[in-house]
């Protein structure tokens, strides 16, 4: 059975164009990122010979070529298997780097990288409809993959390579996994979507259960990924802090995903109120939700490239700026400004959220402990050298504290996108009826 | 008019979508030869960083894009005159942007020019190309699901650009035409399956007849042009020039006749500099070890050899870049010089996989690679790879290795390099030679020679030598980490400052 076009493009204004632009630019981005990781990663660690762009060249079209033509490859499989190739090729090529298997391996997990690139394709035509704007926009993806790259090399160094594949690759599951629900659901209701099409048909697929399971796993990962650290940590008979300390650690890794994902929840907020705006239920404030796409995007950046670090110590410390406030470290002036912002947006997202009352109760719970981090974060040394474990405080409670409240602020966003597309179902429903 | 009758006849009776797969398999290729060539030529016009190569990059997929958006937009007629136009602009390709470049320079109108030329070369010769093939998915009227076309071309599309890269492969290392040639035959080509205007194809095919007749001339007057401009070499001529999988690598002869060797339009060496940067990155050493093997890495002038030979038991030459050994052979260092020299050896090889290879230990490793500018230079430079220079080290072995400046203060590629090897070995003791203009660095687990040694030998070639010591080399080097790899880090950030101060700050 083959997917309708009609049930993609004609009745589905907000999935189809909003839903598909951001995979699609994220696919090309992810792409951009693994194949710049694998060419950087020979080129650094094995040698630079010629062999090195060839092999990095064919193979990865020869995957293309493949993920275009293999009919059962689904993109969830294509993700992973692209990211677990990476580091298993990665591993045999640094375990050996003069051995002969490097090559033969390294060509054989740039190919399996390369099945995205072909199968991505194949995956959004039907949901965008129109090739040219696919190529578009994964292009454009794949220019800002280039550019983030290098900037992440830049920024980073070389450990960037180790991260970034993982990263990218969570964010591509995160918001192709719904979409590949999505599919399957309209193939299996491909009849009756061309009889009858119905407003909420992509929308069906990113409902209920892989909400719940998006929050589950999100619950589940705030809490393993801080006591494995702990646990690494004591395995390597270091203090606990130790894992949490500094920047550019996994914990900022994992913060930085998790704050990308609350801004792509934030967007599908902003989709589906346009789809219930279309259904006849006005949205007056859907907006806000753009705003907290782009805030969240903001704060993950802030948190990969340390811009309120670099702020406070390159501008406001040397000048001496905004340097006496009572209790806040010079310089740290910055946070309070983030969270006076914050505060504003949320005056305006109360009122969405108040609809939904487990989301209201859990982005004031989120508010209250990102505030009391924040406290802790901007308050001088000289006090927090003065309690118990001061170090504990400055690392494990305030990077998990972090951590915690972007759970809280991702679990509020969930829950409106579960209703408003649970309501989106009974509208489009009624009025299919 | 409708399908080319040859096309037919060719093919027999082709099925509807044998046009476009043709078409598109040419595009394939056309786009991964106008790359590596925008690559190439566009690195070295804006010298060799490695930021410059992402601007490339970024340019080149800018210029697919802006392809992309505009393959819906445009009526078939409209298309059709794009890609002709924009089969002129390849065709003037490289050297018009040479030509255009040259004056940039002789006009000093400032560098952020070359990057506003860069991208508009990347719309020019990329936005049409780029159009073929959602146009095909798109706009194909004979049935068969979008999903379907989508398949079937861009396979094709990819099967051309595989094609487009082993093209790219076989001219490594060649003259301009090895490449260009087929390159224009492609875009031609595609010309007349997309164009079908007999007229217009003959026009493109007389042109192109042209420029192969001339290209000889058009690459070295481009080339000496470009030179003369932007680098401010006096009457220069363009010696030798090829592209090859590393970088682009080019022999120029100023007006006095000193010949400089470019590579990625950076300065490797310069005819007059070889004796006094050998002396102190070999000869010296040498001289004072009389090793019984001595390894060089990246020596690829060859200008060491002689000098160090009669000091040596064997003697190893390690160049990956084969393009660079040939050059050097021609304009730098005759076989007359190295005729009667038996204990050496040349290996055409990247340093790292043989050293990981070798089994052999050296008494003096030469590390003679240019200052690290690009990642893959700044791994030459790195903690983990002097670790494994060690590993090949007799227990007395010495590494040497060039500094590329002078060690002067802790920030600094100079201060990176000896911070790393500080990093590895016991003692590192660095010479900074005023006549050289930079600081030679020599590591060992036990240093044989010290700053007596040194100054007693070296009097004649540098009587101005400042040499610096472990203890006042731990002040100076204090401050920059001796971390794995920071000189690759450290490679990558200067590359974004000295790229933003010089063709984006105005």
């Amino acid at each position: 059975m083959r997917l309708s076009r009609a049930a993609w493009s004609v009745s589905l204004p907000g999935i189809s164009m909003g839903s598909t632009v951001l995979p699609a630019t994220l696919s090309g981005l992810h792409l951009a990122l693994l194949e710049f990781s694998y060419f950087y990663l020979l080129l650094l660690r094995v040698g630079s010979t010629s062999v090195t762009c060839l092999v990095v060249a064919l193979a990865w079209m020869t995957g293309a070529v493949a993920g275009l033509s293999w009919r059962r490859l689904n993109p969830a499989t294509a993700v992973i298997a692209g990211v677990l190739s990476y580091y298993g090729a990665g591993a045999a090529v640094l375990a050996q780097p003069a051995g002969v298997h490097v090559w033969p391996i390294a060509a054989a997990g740039i190919g399996i990288g390369g099945l995205l690139a072909g199968h991505v394709f194949v995956f959004l035509l039907p949901a965008m409809t129109r090739a040219d704007r696919l190529f578009f926009h994964t292009n454009n993806g794949f220019a800002l993959g280039i550019v983030a790259g290098f900037a992440g090399m830049a920024l980073l160094g070389e450990r960037f390579l180790f991260w970034i594949p993982l990263f990218s690759g969570m964010v591509l599951l995160a918001l192709l996994t719904p979409l590949e629900a999505a599919q399957r659901r309209a193939l299996a209701g491909d009849d009756a979507a061309v009889a009858s099409p119905h407003p909420d048909l992509a929308v069906r697929g990113v409902s209920t259960r892989s909400i719940r399971v998006l929050a589950v796993l999100a619950c589940a990962l705030n809490v393993l990924f801080p006591l494995a650290l702990l646990a690494y940590a004591g395995w390597r008979r270091e203090a606990p802090w130790t894992m949490f300390w500094g920047e550019g650690n996994a914990i900022t890794w994992f913060s930085a995903g998790q704050l990308l994902l609350i801004a792509a929840i934030a967007y599908l907020n902003n989709e589906a109120a346009v789809i219930l705006d279309g259904l006849g239920e006005a949205q007056p404030r859907r907006w806000i939700w753009l705003v907290m796409a782009l805030g969240f995007v903001f704060l993950a950046a802030d948190e990969l490239f340390q811009v309120h670090e670099a702020i406070r110590d390159d501008i406001l410390r040397p000048r001496g700026l905004f340097s006496g406030i009572p209790l806040v470290k010079p310089g740290d002036v910055t946070l309070l400004f983030y969270a006076g912002i914050g505060m504003a947006a949320a005056v305006f997202l109360v009122g969405e959220l108040h609809r939904h009352p487990p989301a209201l109760g859990l982005f004031v719970a989120a508010v209250a402990l990102t505030t009391c981090i924040l406290s802790v974060d901007a308050l001088d040394k000289d006090i927090i050298g003065q309690w118990p474990m001061p170090r504990f405080w400055t690392s494990v409670f305030e990077e998990v504290g972090e951590i915690w409240g972007q759970l809280l602020f991702l679990l509020s966003f969930l829950v409106v996108l579960g209703r408003r597309i649970e309501r989106a179902q009974r509208l489009g429903t009624a009025g299919g009826s | 008019m409708g399908v080319p009758k040859a096309v037919i006849r060719c093919a027999g009776a082709p099925r509807p979508e044998t046009l476009p797969c043709l078409t598109l398999f040419l595009v394939g290729a056309a786009l991964v030869i106008t790359q590596f060539a925008m690559l190439r030529d566009f690195v070295a016009i804006l010298s060799g960083e490695e930021a410059v190569a992402i601007l490339v990059t970024v340019a080149f997929a800018v210029g697919l894009s802006v392809g992309y958006a505009l393959a819906g937009a445009l009526s078939e007629r409209a298309f059709r005159r794009l890609f002709a136009a924009s089969a002129g602009v390849h065709l003037t390709f490289p050297f018009s942007l040479r030509y255009i470049a040259a004056w940039i320079g002789a006009w000093e109108l400032g560098e952020v020019w070359s990057v506003g030329l860069l991208v508009a070369y990347a719309l020019l010769s990329n936005a049409a190309l780029a159009a073929f093939v959602p146009r095909a998915i798109d706009r194909h009227e004979d049935g068969g699901g979008e999903v379907a076309r989508l398949r079937l071309y861009y396979r094709v599309q990819i099967a051309g650009s595989m094609v487009g890269v082993v093209l790219v492969a076989l001219s490594w290392n060649r003259p301009a035409a090895v490449l260009l040639v087929p390159y224009w035959v492609v875009i031609g080509s595609i010309l007349f399956l997309t164009v079908q205007r007999r007229g217009w194809t003959l026009a493109y095919a007389a042109a192109a007849l042209t420029a192969v007749l001339f290209m000889g001339e058009l690459e070295r007057h481009s080339n000496a042009l470009l030179y003369a401009r932007k680098h401010a070499i006096g009457s220069a001529a363009v010696l030798y020039s090829v592209n090859t999988a590393y970088q682009k690598v080019e022999v120029v002869e100023d007006g006095e006749g000193t010949r400089h060797l470019y590579l990625d339009g950076r300065q490797a060496r310069r005819s007059t500099d070889l004796e006094v940067l050998d002396y102190f990155a070999a000869e010296l050493p040498a001289a004072l070890l009389r090793p019984r093997r001595v390894l060089l890495i990246g020596a690829g002038t060859l200008s060491c050899v002689p000098k160090v030979h009669p000091y040596a038991g064997q003697l190893t030459v390690l160049e990956p870049n084969d393009a660079v050994v040939e050059a050097s052979r021609r304009f730098f260092t005759a076989r007359e010089r190295l005729r009667g020299l038996e204990r050496w050896d040349l290996r055409v090889d990247d340093g790292r996989r043989f050293l990981r290879r070798t089994t052999d230990l050296y008494d003096l490793v030469v590390v003679d690679v240019p200052a690290p500018r690009t990642m893959w230079e700044a791994t030459f430079h790195s903690v983990e790879f002097f670790r494994l220079v060690l590993s090949r080290l007799s227990p007395r072995g010495v590494v040497a290795v060039p500094l590329g400046e002078r060690l002067r203060r802790s920030e600094g590629s100079a201060a990176d390099i000896v911070a790393a090897l500080a990093a590895v070995f016991e003692q590192v003791l660095v010479v900074n030679s005023v006549r050289a203009d930079r600081g030679f660095a020599y590591a060992s687990l036990h240093l044989r020679f010290g700053e007596a040694e040194i100054r007693r030998e070296a009097l004649e070639h540098d009587s101005h030598l400042e040499v610096i010591s472990p203890p006042r080399l731990g002040t100076g080097v204090a401050r920059a980490a001796p971390r794995p790899a920071s000189v690759i880090d450290a490679t990558v950030s200067r590359g974004v400052e000295r790229f933003v101060a010089g063709y984006l700050d105005g």
